[in-house]
């Protein structure tokens, strides 16, 4: 036996085997993986105006009366005439149920018409009117927050003020001192004398110049006074001062110097 | 339609990676081989048990032993010798060919027929095993080359996740499913080899058997008549 007798056959059905499971995954799985989406068509009735055809009943009746007598053709007739009467009167009745049926229909479209468009417009007001409410607290809310803001900022404002405020005061204080202790006593100063100076600084803490605005109303005391600034000539603790606060106080410093170790 | 497609099966191979893909063509390729391989194994065996059958009742039939071997002599083509026949043909011709060497001892003749017999023997059996083997290594390797393919897309697809903030289940199914289809297929070619060879392997048995007592019965046969002519000469 030689080769090709023995395996041609063989190799045909087998490949034709694969061939047709591969055919056959494919379709199978293509089936199971795609249910064809069903698609539901409405059903669409339309209203139709049936008229009853009164004459289909009443011509085999006539074609039968033909052979019969005349009376009796005559009754016959007049059943006919009734009947097709009666059967116009039942069409006529029909079409006018119909009819009415039909106007029904068209006046409870219309109804739910007019509501669908009532309703749609009620929630279009209800809409609007939401809308405004909103904005307006909004509105108020935003007003509300300004004043809050402006609130804090006044306090925060004040609150800086106090803080400059006992700032500038410590350092007057400072100041003060520092003149008490470079100041000699003429032998005239008496309990109670004050005098008002305005000392001329610059950021460095240097003295200027220095002036007497309220005199005391002793020459001897007022000079010493001023003699204890010149003496001084710079107040360095001025220097590590916040330059906004310099210029608001200390430029033109005017104090008041009232000595407490007066002792007469 | 493209989502449904990438989700068929000839989209998920489509789409699996080069490695995947060369190992889903070899399992095919071993599914065909394998087939071929059955049917022609099946269909070898179901002759040579039919022949075998076939010419048993004949033997046995109280046939003069020449005519038999004439017989056999004569066939070409389609119905060629085949099978427990060339058995026979092998152990009758070294028989009549020692046979008329008259120098021959008995003893010698029986021991040419047997071994004469034994080697035709042998070729049988080499021709009902053959392709077996193969068999035999599809069934016990496509599994393992099908899981190959299996772990390498899922490797794959787990190392594109990696990237992935938010792991879905649709970001992961898609290249597990088409791993798959690679041991799918390693178990498609694998179970039909294992049944194959286990079946055949059985029956390969019993046919050598059968010719081994056939073997037996006709030396005995032939004992029989050596030792008569011996006997009468």
């Amino acid at each position: 036996m030689n080769w090709r007798n023995l395996y041609t056959l063989p190799v045909i059905i087998s490949v034709g085997l694969h061939l047709v499971l591969v055919l056959a995954i494919t379709i199978g799985w293509e089936s199971t993986i795609d249910p064809t989406p069903r698609v539901f068509k409405p059903n669409v009735v339309q209203a139709k105006l049936v008229e009853l055809k009164a004459k289909d009943t009443a011509e085999p009746a006539q074609k039968k009366t033909n052979v019969i007598d005349l009376t009796k053709k005559r009754e016959l007739e007049q059943q006919q005439a009734a009947a097709a009467k009666k059967a116009k009167e039942e069409a006529a009745r029909k079409a006018r149920v119909e009819r009415e049926k039909k106007a029904k229909a068209e006046a409870e479209r219309k109804r739910k018409l007019e509501e669908q468009r009532q309703a749609e417009a009620e929630a279009k007001r209800r809409a609007e009117k939401a809308a405004q409410e909103k904005a307006e607290r909004e509105r108020q809310e935003r007003i509300a927050q300004e004043r809050l803001d402006e609130a804090m900022r006044k306090e925060e404002q004040q609150h800086q003020a106090e803080l400059a405020e006992a700032q500038s005061q410590s350092y007057v204080n400072m100041i003060a001192s520092r003149i008490e202790q470079n100041w000699s006593r003429p032998p005239s100063a008496r309990r109670g004398m004050q005098v008002e100076l305005l000392i001329q600084l610059v950021p460095t803490g240097q003295v200027v110049n220095v002036t007497v605005t309220k005199s005391s109303g002793n020459a001897a005391f007022d000079r010493s006074a001023e003699q204890a600034v010149r003496r001084i000539d710079r107040f360095s603790e001025l220097k590590n001062m916040s330059p906004e606060l310099f210029e608001q106080n200390f430029r033109q410093l005017r104090l008041v110097f009232n000595p407490k170790d007066l002792r007469l | 339609m493209p989502n449904e497609h990438s989700l068929s099966i000839w989209g998920l191979i489509a789409n699996a990676s080069l490695l995947v893909q060369m190992v889903m063509a070899l399992l095919f390729l071993a599914s065909i081989v394998s087939w071929v391989m059955i049917i022609q194994r099946g269909m070898y065996q179901r002759r040579a048990r039919a022949k075998f059958l076939a010419f048993e009742k004949q033997f046995w039939s109280g046939i003069d032993l020449n005519q038999l071997y004439r017989q056999s002599n004569g066939r070409t083509g389609k119905n060629a010798v085949d099978g427990v026949e060339n058995i026979f043909r092998a152990g009758f011709k070294e028989f009549t060919r020692l046979r008329s060497q008259s120098s021959a001892d008995s003893d010698a003749v029986m021991e040419g027929c047997q071994r004469a017999m034994r080697v035709a023997l042998a070729r049988e059996e080499e021709k009902l095993e053959a392709n077996l083997p193969f068999l035999a290594s599809v069934a016990s390797v496509s599994p393992y080359v099908g899981l190959f393919g299996t772990v390498w897309g899922i490797m794959n697809s787990f190392r594109g996740l990696a990237n992935v903030h938010q792991a879905t289940l649709a970001t992961v199914a898609p290249g597990i499913s088409e791993a798959l289809v690679a041991t799918a297929m390693g178990l498609f070619a694998a179970i039909p080899a294992v049944l194959a060879y286990n079946r055949y392997s059985a029956r390969a048995e019993t046919m050598e058997n059968n010719y081994q007592t056939f073997a037996e019965e006709f030396s005995a046969i032939l004992h029989r008549q050596v030792h008569s002519k011996q006997v009468s000469s």
